[in-house]
Formats: structure tokens, C-alpha cells, sequence
């Protein structure tokens, strides 16, 4: 009431829609950032000594207390209680109180944490100079830009305090035009919308992790995939084998022996998971399907290591051997054929549900328009079940030999691959996919080292891997999205 | 039988088959029987490889059950003290890490995407997006987590550590819990909301009292089955570093400091084993003993997660 009063006479108030428009963004955005910068901070120089020239960063300084360590001069750069610790607090601090105190505290209380935090900064960068603490006074240290960039940092932060704080006020206090109750007056109180554009405003940022995610996953690929293509001698990718320790890095036997891999799992997942699929959406009974699913969901959930000692142990033993004696052949115990049996039977499930849906998607009516003619169920289920559902069951397929082509534990486990691999295109034989490769690569030796650029051919074996399944998961996106507005 | 003596035979068969739908439908029940057929195959591989691991596994799990949960790493699959506790405690690390930050991280996302977001290009670009992430090979998160978490912040996560493990995986496991975490809240009735704007409550309120308990028991299932896929992945281990062959220092399993250090996990200790069971035939067993103890963890975990969903399911 007192609102109403007190708007008569005031400006315009600005459309449902307009006020719903408005949000939060902008001091959102400079919150961000500005946390971003005081994080950034902590990688660049914070103190440089006046008399040395000598820098530290965030990083080397220590808080002795904090881990209740007394004799300082043990404590080392790089242990626990690392001045990270202290830009942990920034962030927590701001993030606890954009949502709790948006537009109250809000700007007292990052300001004070940044005050506070820069002054520890500089004071232990400089304590762990010289270890000493009677020599802090005489010490005499300039700050770094790392400093200058969190100060930045901290205002910024701030600043978008201020703005948060602006924005709740902007269209307040006018609650009545010409007699007519304005959205002001029944917007309820400050807080609660202040709270509103808080939470919202998290919530965007949880979201934009995920491109983050994205983002990173390719700045860590491109950055040594690169350095792998401008300094590689071209010739080495295409020769006898994949030595990568000797520098000899066969690209096309680690591709055929993907190929056959996910050819023999191909072979596999998609009769038994259509067949599944098909069973489970057009003839099981309801109490049947009610069992069924859930099994195969378990099915689904056995990790892929299950799958490599499985694949090795049983299948390679008593399938593969036997098939191979059949050709002549003595394979040995891990060899591509029982890896692509493994994931193929790990990709049924996959194979399984996507398709049901896909199925399950066609109406009923064309179902039952068909049984009005006549037709037999098998007839329904092939000729118009099926072809109606298509788009889904070929998204289906694409996606399941994405997996396939990624799927790196079953491989590496029963594909009978070592550090090495000579080219081979008998399936029956023992090599190294991309995703194998990769994995024995890091493991072998403790730390991923070797000639030149070993370590780099991962991420380029990596940027490979990752560009097939990409185009092949977006293709399959593509297909999914028609069938999904065709009925 | 009056039909007998007007038509002939042939006639008088064809009807009676036809009411009496006595027709052989050969091709049907070929069909039929092939569908079953690769049903039967899916989860007889399914019963096979249960009953053979714990076939292989059994003299450990009955023997030296307690010894076998409370021992380490060894080079001989002989020595009494060889077990699986450094790859619980890893597991266990992991899972605190993916609790931590992918559930609410992930949540979030799917609180705003379905909720909060606009109808714009950068809402259809992040969802895009989350679905190509769920298709990236677990694989290339380890590339990732070996490049940024174990490289590049190497004096946040000491390196090869099970915070930079822990970060990897959460990371991994984030567009599940978004996309499982969207599809729930999705599914919550339009009227729910309506009438919650309607008795004037904010959106934050009206998500936090109606649709979040709601959208529970969906949440609930797809962040079980995002730990239990977090708890049996190894690839991205191997990349991150994880230790295969000794690992040293007997911290407890709760013990804080072992974050910055070096590290193994139950599907990496599994990883090993198999590995060496050519040379050391014992191994093989206690790899079968060790899928085990892991099996039941995430098998618990992914029956508690079908369980609720079925059981909410069958409510509404």
C-alpha cells in the first residue's frame, strides 16, 4: 500500500515483458570477469624484488599457519597449503555471497575479502623471499602484474556489485500511473527479486561450464596436436608400423585395425540390438518388458574393464580360437577379433534402447491401420514399423560406432596390442587401434616420454579420434532431430 | 457341419483356418523366434560373463576376502598381502570429486536450460553442445585432464593426482547428469508451475518448493548412474596417470593429504592385473576377484537407480 502511495505521480513503469527482459546479465558478467582476472592472477608474477629483480607468484606464498607448520623454512613451494588456497577464498566468497547478498552486502563483502587478501599477498610473497620475519621491513618489493590484475580483478568484481545493486532500483518506487496498478506494485519485495536474478544468474554459469568444458577440450588437443603436425616428418605416419618410441608413426595401421574392430562389433551390436529392440517394442508382453529392460540397462551399466577381461578371458578362448582353427590359423590369446566381439556385445545395449525409442516414436495408428488391412504382425514390424522408424535406427547405428571407435578398455585389454604394433589387416591377429594406442602410450613407461615427439603424437592420434566421433555424433544428431518432428 | 456340403474341400479348410485363425504363419514365428533369439544371446553373454567372473574369482573371494579388501599393490599374485585397498580408496576420492562438483554443476545447467533459458542461438548452441560432449570417447577427457589439470594446473592438483583423477572424471560425467537432470525436470507437468506462478510465487521459489522434489527421484537416478559410470571408467585414468605397478605410502581412506599424490583406482588396479595374468597366471584370479568387488558397488548403484525410476514411474 505504501507502494501505491508512493508511486502516484511517478515515471512510466516499463511492460511485463520488458522487466522479465531486463535481468541480471550485465553485473553478472563483470562478476565473472573479474573473478576470472584474480584467477588468472595467480599464474603471473605477484611481488618482484627491488635489490634481485626476483619474482614469485601467487603460488610461492606460503600461509604457515594455515597448515600449523612452524619451522617455515621448510615449508616448500608446491605443498599444501600453497597461497591458492587464499584465491579459493576470493571465489568461494564471491560465489557464497552473489546469491545471498545480491545487491546488499554484496559490495562490502568482496571489497573487504580483496583488500584483505592482497595485503596477505604481498606481505607473504615478500615473507618467502627471505624466511626470515624480521626482515620483512627492510625488504623493499614492487608488485608484479599478477598484483595489478587482481586489483583489476577485485574492482571489477565490485563494480558489478554496484550494478547488480543499480539494477534492483532502476524502475522501483514508481507503483501507479493514471490510476492503474503497475507490475512495480505487485513485483513483491526487493529481496526476493534480487534473489531471483542471483539465482538465475548461477545458474547460467553452471550451464556455460559446459562450454568451458568444450573449450578446453579443444585448446588441449589443438595446442600439441599441432606442434605434432608443423615439426612431424610426414613420411613417419605412413610406413611399417606404430613405433611411436622410435619415431615411426603409422597412421593407417592404427586406423585399419579400428576399422576391424569396430567392423566385427558392428557385426555384433546391431543384429542382437535391433533384434532386442524390435522384440522388446513390438512383442514382448508388458510383464515380460518389465523384467527385460532393466536387465539389459544392467547390461549396460557393466563398465567396459568387465568387458576387456571378459573379452580376454572367455571369448578369445573358447570363440575366437575355435573360428581360427577353422582358417588354419593359431591366433594368439588377445587379438582384434575377440576385442571387437567385446565391444560389441558391451554396444548391444546402446544399440537396444536408442532403437526402441526409435520405434516407439511411430504412432500407434499406423500400426493398427495396418492390422485393419490385414497384414500379420511380422508384416506390421517390417514393412511399416521399421521404415517409418528409420532416421532413428540408422542414428542408432551411427552412434553406436561412435562408441565402438572410442571405446579404449576393451581394446586395450584383448587387443593384443603392446607398446608397438606392425601393420596388419587380419582380424585375427593382435594390434593397436587409436584409442589402444593412446592408452598404452601413457602407460608403459611412468611419464609419457620418448623420442622427440612421442608425447605429442598422442594428442594428434587424440585430435583424430575426437573429429571422427565429433562428425559422426553430429550427423547422428542430425538424423535424430528430423525423425523427431516427423510424427 | 453345414459348410462340408455346399463348398468342396479346399473351400471349406480355407474358412474354418481363417475364423478359427489356425493359419501356420511360418514366417511370423521364424521372426519371432529370431527376435528372441538375439534377445536370449544379449542376456546370456550378460549371465555368462557374471557366472565365469565369479567362477574365476572365487578362491580369492572365499579364501582371503578380508585380506584381499585390505591389501595393496604387489608384484606377485602369491603374496598374502596382495589386494585391491589403494583402488577403493581412489575410487573412493573420485567419487567425492564427481559428487561435489559434477551433481550440482550439473544440475544447475539443467536447472537453467529447461527453466531459465531464452529461446536463443546460445541456448540451442549449449545444448548442442552438452549432447556432442555426452559422444566425446572417455578417452579424449583423459587427453584433456592430462593437459589442463595434470599439466597445466599442476601446482593446484600436484600432477598426477587423484584431484586431478577426480576433476577428470567429474568433468566427464557432467553432460550425463545435465542431460538425465533436464529430461527429469521436463517431465514435471506444466500445471505444477502454472499454479505456482499463479499463487505468486518467483520462479526460484516455484522450482526450489515444486518442481526440484518433483523432478527427485529422476535427478536421483541419472546422478547414480553418472557415479557408477565414474566408478568403472578407466580409460581416462591411464591418461591422468594412474599408478599400475607399485604404489607406496600407507595413508588411510579418508586421509586428505594423499590428494596431491600419486594414485590408483579399482578399474586401473583391474586394468593391471589382467595385464599381467600372462605372466603370472594367479593375477587373472585376482582380477576376477577384484571385477567383482567392483561389480557389486556399481551394479548396486545402477539396480538403485533402474529401481527408483520404475518405482516413481509406476506412481505417476
Amino acid at each position: 500500500m505504501t507502494d501505491l502511495a508512493l508511486g502516484l505521480g511517478g515515471r512510466r513503469a516499463p511492460s511485463v515483458a520488458a522487466a522479465l527482459r531486463r535481468g541480471p546479465p550485465l553485473s553478472a558478467l563483470a562478476v565473472v570477469a573479474g573473478l576470472a582476472m584474480v584467477l588468472a592472477s595467480a599464474f603471473m608474477p605477484w611481488a618482484v624484488r627491488a635489490d634481485s629483480g626476483r619474482t614469485a607468484n601467487a603460488f610461492e606464498a606460503n600461509l604457515p599457519w594455515l597448515v600449523g607448520g612452524t619451522d617455515l623454512a621448510q615449508q616448500s613451494p608446491g605443498s599444501f597449503a600453497n597461497g591458492w588456497i587464499l584465491i579459493a577464498v576470493v571465489v568461494i566468497a564471491a560465489a557464497i555471497g552473489y546469491p545471498l547478498l545480491a545487491g546488499r552486502r554484496m559490495v562490502a563483502l568482496p571489497l573487504g575479502t580483496i583488500g584483505a587478501i592482497s595485503s596477505l599477498y604481498i606481505y607473504f610473497t615478500a615473507y618467502r623471499f627471505d624466511n626470515q620475519f624480521s626482515k620483512i621491513e627492510n625488504l623493499a618489493v614492487d608488485m608484479g602484474s599478477g598484483w595489478w590484475l587482481a586489483l583489476v580483478g577485485s574492482l571489477l568484481v565490485v563494480a558489478g556489485g554496484v550494478l547488480a545493486r543499480l539494477g534492483a532500483h532502476s524502475y522501483g518506487g514508481s507503483a501507479v500511473v493514471g490510476g492503474a496498478v503497475t507490475i512495480e506494485a505487485l513485483s513483491g519485495s526487493r529481496d526476493r527479486r534480487d534473489r531471483e536474478s542471483a539465482v538465475r544468474t548461477v545458474m547460467l554459469v553452471a550451464a556455460l561450464a559446459s562450454i568451458l568444458v568444450s573449450a578446453l577440450i579443444i585448446l588441449a588437443l589443438v595446442r600439441d596436436a599441432f606442434t605434432f603436425m608443423l615439426n612431424i616428418d610426414w613420411a613417419s605416419t605412413w610406413t611399417t608400423g606404430w613405433f611411436p618410441r622410435r619415431g615411426f608413426y603409422d597412421v593407417k595401421t592404427l586406423i585399419v585395425s579400428t576399422g576391424l574392430v569396430v567392423g566385427v562389433s558392428t557385426l555384433i551390436a546391431t543384429p542382437v540390438g535391433l533384434g532386442a529392440a524390435v522384440y522388446l517394442s513390438e512383442y514382448a508382453k508388458p510383464v515380460t518388458r518389465r523384467w527385460l529392460k532393466p536387465t539389459l540397462e544392467i547390461l549396460a551399466g557393466i563398465p567396459s574393464v568387465v568387458f576387456g577381461f571378459f573379452a580376454l578371458q572367455w571369448i578369445s578362448p573358447n570363440i575366437i580360437r575355435n573360428i581360427d582353427i577353422w582358417f588354419g590359423q593359431d591366433a594368439r590369446l588377445g587379438n582384434l577379433a575377440a576385442a571387437g566381439v567385446g565391444v560389441g556385445f558391451l554396444s548391444v545395449p546402446l544399440m537396444a534402447s536408442i532403437s526402441e525409442d526409435a520405434m516407439k516414436a511411430v504412432p500407434n495408428s499406423l500400426r493398427e491401420a495396418s492390422a485393419g488391412l490385414g497384414s500379420r504382425k511380422v508384416t506390421t514390424t517390417l514393412r511399416i514399423v521399421l521404415p517409418a522408424a528409420v532416421s532413428g535406427l540408422v542414428a542408432a547405428f551411427i552412434v553406436t560406432t561412435s562408441r565402438a571407435v572410442g571405446e579404449t578398455m576393451v581394446v586395450f585389454i584383448a587387443g593384443g596390442g603392446g607398446d608397438t604394433a606392425v601393420y596388419t589387416h587380419n582380424v585375427f591377429d593382435g594390434s593397436l587401434t587409436m584409442t589402444a594406442a593412446m592408452a598404452s602410450l601413457a602407460s608403459g613407461t611412468d611419464s609419457v616420454v620418448g623420442e622427440g615427439l612421442t608425447f605429442e603424437s598422442l594428442y594428434f592420434v587424440g585430435l583424430m579420434l575426437f573429429l571422427l566421433t565429433l562428425g559422426m555424433n553430429l550427423i547422428a544428431d542430425r538424423v535424430v532431430r528430423r525423425f523427431q518432428n516427423k510424427y | 457341419m453345414r459348410l462340408g456340403r455346399v463348398f468342396d474341400d479346399r473351400t471349406r479348410k480355407a474358412v474354418t483356418s481363417t475364423v478359427y485363425k489356425r493359419t501356420r504363419d511360418v514366417k511370423g514365428a521364424i521372426f519371432r523366434t529370431l527376435l528372441q533369439v538375439a534377445l536370449l544371446v544379449a542376456l546370456l553373454v550378460l549371465a555368462v560373463l557374471l557366472v565365469d567372473t565369479v567362477l574365476d574369482g572365487w578362491s580369492v573371494l572365499d579364501g582371503r576376502l578380508g585380506d584381499f579388501l585390505a591389501g595393496g599393490l604387489r608384484s606377485q599374485s602369491g603374496d598374502p598381502e596382495l589386494g585391491v585397498f589403494q583402488g577403493i580408496r581412489g575410487s573412493l576420492w573420485i567419487a567425492v570429486f564427481v559428487i561435489v562438483l559434477a551433481f550440482p554443476l550439473g544440475i544447475g545447467a539443467a536447472i537453467y536450460l529447461e527453466e531459465y533459458a531464452p529461446r536463443s542461438r546460445l541456448t540451442s548452441f549449449i545444448e548442442l553442445n552438452i549432447r556432442n560432449l555426452a559422444g566425446v570417447p572417455s578417452v579424449v577427457y583423459g587427453l584433456l585432464g592430462l593437459a589442463i589439470f595434470v599439466r597445466g594446473l599442476e601446482d593446484i592438483t600436484g600432477g598426477k593426482s587423484v584431484t586431478a583423477a577426480g576433476i577428470t572424471l567429474a568433468v566427464l560425467v557432467l553432460p550425463i547428469v545435465i542431460i538425465t537432470s533436464s529430461e527429469a525436470i521436463r517431465a514435471v507437468p506444466g500445471a505444477l508451475r502454472e499454479a505456482g506462478y499463479g499463487a505468486g510465487a518467483t520462479k526460484w521459489e516455484v522450482i526450489r518448493t515444486q518442481i526440484l522434489p518433483y523432478a527427485a527421484p529422476g535427478i536421483l537416478t541419472g546422478t547414480l548412474l553418472s557415479l557408477s559410470r565414474a566408478i568403472g571408467e578407466a580409460a581416462p585414468l591411464i591418461l591422468v596417470g594412474a599408478v599400475t605397478g607399485f604404489l607406496g605410502g600407507q595413508s588411510g581412506l579418508l586421509d586428505v593429504t594423499q590428494l596431491q599424490e600419486r594414485f590408483t583406482a579399482m578399474p586401473i588396479v583391474i586394468t593391471r592385473w589382467v595385464q599381467q595374468s600372462g605372466r603370472d597366471g594367479g593375477f587373472a584370479t585376482a582380477a576376477a576377484a577384484a571385477i567383482v568387488v567392483m561389480l557389486v558397488v556399481v551394479l548396486l548403484l545402477n539396480s538403485a537407480a533402474i529401481f527408483l525410476r520404475n518405482h516413481f514411474e509406476k506412481k505417476r
